[in-house]
């Protein structure tokens, strides 16, 4: 049955939840000796193929997982919703079988629908050994934003066990937020949720997260500070916040509350940001922010990824876990 | 004449006081003749019930047969096939045809596929509302006059509560109840599964369950400021089954249904993103599921109803927020209720009752639901013991959505008998 059946192979990247914690040290150690190489990295996907199927816009995580695509020596076929048979009305069903038959290495999956890139999965499995990377679905899980938001943390605070960390602003629509959750719990981390119960539903505390609902509290204890922007392209019926400033006032990341952060604590934002909503420019181009040095780790954790789904690197003659 | 001898049966009915085991029921033509025949009474057909189960033929008040306009999905053909099989004899077809059934043509069209189709009783459900836009009352004169039981706009909420009320009134005024789905939309809006730990863990958008609940409390409002029959469609809500409790206490003439896969499947079940498991209203988490089997149990909630809702391939083979929601019930409702008996959640007693005598009851019939010496020859045997697996390959309905495939159940219908005439038989 599509999108039902139980997957059979343990390589696709679907999410971050069904990793394990070994798994997950394993993508980001990898991802640290390719980055350490960069000119010199061997082409572990030379004659190996990646397909970018993207159903949603996406500037910089289909640069990044191309760039890394190449920097293995493996050659990108690119698609998008606009130029496909997917304009043509094609299911996701249909493209996967269709692109499966063509027997890519790795098909890398951007849709707007949460489980998405399960149900290709499911409809590639069919038809080919090719592997799924979850580029994002919807409010769901974008796993390889969580890898490079987790190698970030990581080159500054040696260890997450026991940090904490926040994240602030819209999390019910944030496949970054919940992704970067599952990781950060099982890595050890305390991750306190920020922000207006509308965008922060109190059942989120059953996945580990700690909600506080005043954000200058969170600000004072946390080690990194994550802002999310408001996702308004989900929202449906009237706006959940009075307005833009009223938002700003209570949860926005204003100078003011910059700098009441702890002395070696530092903000992270995934992009795109929407300045002087959640996030003063100032302070996203500020000292404390790492948000360039997230970007560049992006193209190492993608290779290592990519890395995993081919059986390349320290995967090779390994069993994903 | 026609003569249909069932010997050897236990002969239930238990709305009725019927009880009696080891009993020998004749048929003529469409009516039973007797219920403590002779055993060696014949006929042209003698049928030996082993002990079983003999029961008033099931009746459905949610089908949704997709004809006219959607037999890609469902013909009544196929859904009267599907009915029997899972021991009804009356199904209540649901007004979400394209035209919709606001005008006699529709009911009469229903009606003459009805026919062809077989001895199966399809009553009619006119529209509440013409297109069941919400905007103005369907003719419900006219439609009564052609046949139809009841009113309602099926899944949709009726959104203007002063055009609910005259609903009720002008249905109430012609001895006819209204069935509301309860919901208030905006609460719901865009909603693909319930709101919860689970729609939160997807990433999927939630209508939260107080959607149903607010429907829920506006409906029992009405239904007390007008004095008039309200039938609650496939409530799923602890919280709705509170004041659903409430209200009959205080005396309001209201009945509801749930639907099987709300006794029996949680929100869980999305888990994996499976569309066969988006279904309307979605699943609930466990504390609902648990409400409503108890609800059921204690007379609450009156009856149970498939909610019988065909979808094609094309239709659910899609992303989950896509997926078309509902599955087909009608061949597995009957086994599902039994499962409930297994379990000790369920009396027989009130098992067979929540299929037969209760919805018949909701429509103010007192004809069918029932076993009555002279009455309509509307019944099932039941094998209580019968182990099954609901195989794709032996689903009798057009369409295969179901969240139930595959799965393995103990006791079906193994004989369904509509007006005398034998509509499915697997001794």
């Amino acid at each position: 049955m599509p999108g039902t059946g139980r997957l059979t192979s343990d390589r696709h990247l679907l999410g971050i939840e069904p990793l394990t914690r070994e798994e997950i040290l394993r993508i980001l150690g990898r991802a640290r000796e390719l980055r350490s190489q960069d000119g010199a990295v061997e082409r572990s996907l030379a004659g190996r193929s990646v397909v970018t199927l993207f159903y949603e816009a996406s500037t910089r995580t289909r640069a990044s997982f191309e760039l890394a695509a190449q920097k293995l020596g493996a050659s990108i076929v690119s698609l998008a919703s606009s130029s496909s048979s997917v304009s043509k009305g094609e299911s996701v069903w249909d493209t996967g079988r269709t692109l499966a038959a063509m027997e890519p290495t790795v098909i890398v999956c951007r849709h707007k629908s949460a489980g998405a890139p399960h149900l290709l999965a499911s409809a590639v499995e069919s038809v080919s050994d090719t592997k799924v990377i979850n580029a994002g679905d919807g409010a769901h899980e974008h796993p390889t934003q969580a890898l490079l938001d987790a190698l970030t943390l990581l080159d500054r605070l040696d260890t997450l066990e026991g940090r904490t960390i926040a994240i602030i602003g819209d999390i019910a629509h944030s496949r970054v937020a919940r992704s970067n959750l599952f990781l950060l719990k099982k890595l050890g981390a305390t991750v306190l949720l920020g922000g207006p119960r509308s965008l922060v539903p109190d059942q989120l505390t059953t996945m580990g997260g700690v909600i506080v609902r005043d954000v200058d509290t969170i600000i004072e204890v946390a080690d990194a500070v994550m802002m999310l922007r408001v996702q308004f392209e989900r929202l449906v019926g009237p706006p959940p916040f009075p307005s833009l400033s009223d938002y700003t006032r209570t949860y926005g990341l204003t100078v003011d509350r910059a700098n009441r952060m702890k002395p070696a604590a530092f903000v992270m934002h995934p992009g795109p940001m929407n300045r002087g909503i959640e996030i003063d420019p100032e302070v996203a181009d500020g000292p404390t922010s790492v948000v360039a040095h997230q970007v560049r780790n992006g193209i190492a954790a993608r290779m290592a990824v990519l890395e995993r789904a081919t059986g390349m690197g320290p995967w090779a003659g390994r069993r994903a876990q | 004449m026609s003569r249909l001898v069932l010997r050897h049966v236990r002969a239930f009915d238990p709305g009725a006081g019927l009880d009696l085991e080891d009993t020998t029921v004749v048929v003529e033509d469409d009516l039973l003749v007797d219920l403590a025949a002779s055993r060696d009474t014949t006929g042209e057909r003698v049928i030996e019930g082993q002990g079983r189960l003999l029961i008033p033929g099931l009746v459905d008040l949610r089908a949704h047969l997709g004809e006219p306009g959607f037999t890609r999905r469902e013909s009544v053909a196929t859904g009267v096939r599907a009915a029997a099989a899972g021991g009804f004899t009356t199904v209540l077809a649901m007004p979400t045809t394209q035209p919709t059934v606001d005008r006699p043509e529709v009911v009469e069209l229903i009606q003459a596929r009805a026919r062809q189709a077989g001895p199966t009783r399809v009553l009619v459900a006119g529209a509440l509302s013409v297109g069941r836009q919400g905007e103005r009352l369907a003719e419900m004169g006219k439609l009564k006059a052609a046949g139809c039981v009841a009113f309602t706009d099926a899944d949709r909420a009726v959104k203007d509560s002063q055009l609910l009320r005259y609903a009720l009134e002008t249905a109430g005024d012609l001895g006819l109840p209204v069935i509301t789905h309860a919901e208030d939309e905006s609460l719901s809006l865009g909603g693909v599964m319930h709101e919860g730990i689970m729609s939160n863990r997807l990433g999927v958008a939630g209508a939260p369950g107080a959607a149903e609940v607010v429907g829920v409390a506006r409906d029992l409002a009405l239904a007390e400021l007008t004095g008039c029959r309200l039938h609650i469609g496939h409530v799923s809500t602890a919280a709705a089954v509170e004041l659903i409790r409430q209200a009959k206490r205080r005396g309001i003439r209201v009945t509801a249904e749930v639907a099987p896969l709300h006794l029996l499947l949680t929100d869980e079940e999305l888990s994996g993103y499976d569309p066969h498991a988006k279904v309307f209203p979605p699943l609930r988490p466990a504390p609902d599921v648990d409400a409503m089997i108890m609800a059921l149990a204690d007379g609450t909630v009156d009856c149970v109803a498939s909610d019988h809702t065909p979808q094609t391939e094309l239709e659910k083979k899609v992303e989950l927020d896509q997926a078309a929601p509902g599955a087909i019930a009608l061949e597995t409702t009957l086994a599902v209720i039994l499962g409930l008996v297994r379990d000790k959640r369920l009396t027989l007693h009130r098992a067979v009752a929540v299929l037969t005598r209760a919805p018949s009851q909701a429509l103010g019939r007192k004809d069918l639901g029932r076993l009555r010496l002279g009455g309509p020859a509307d019944v099932c045997l039941v094998d209580l013991e019968r182990s099954w697996c609901f195989e794709r390959a032996e689903v009798l309905s057009r369409s295969h959505n179901s969240p139930l495939l595959g799965r393995t159940f103990t006791g079906r219908a193994v004989l369904t008998v509509a007006q005398g005439q034998i509509t499915h038989e697997s001794l």
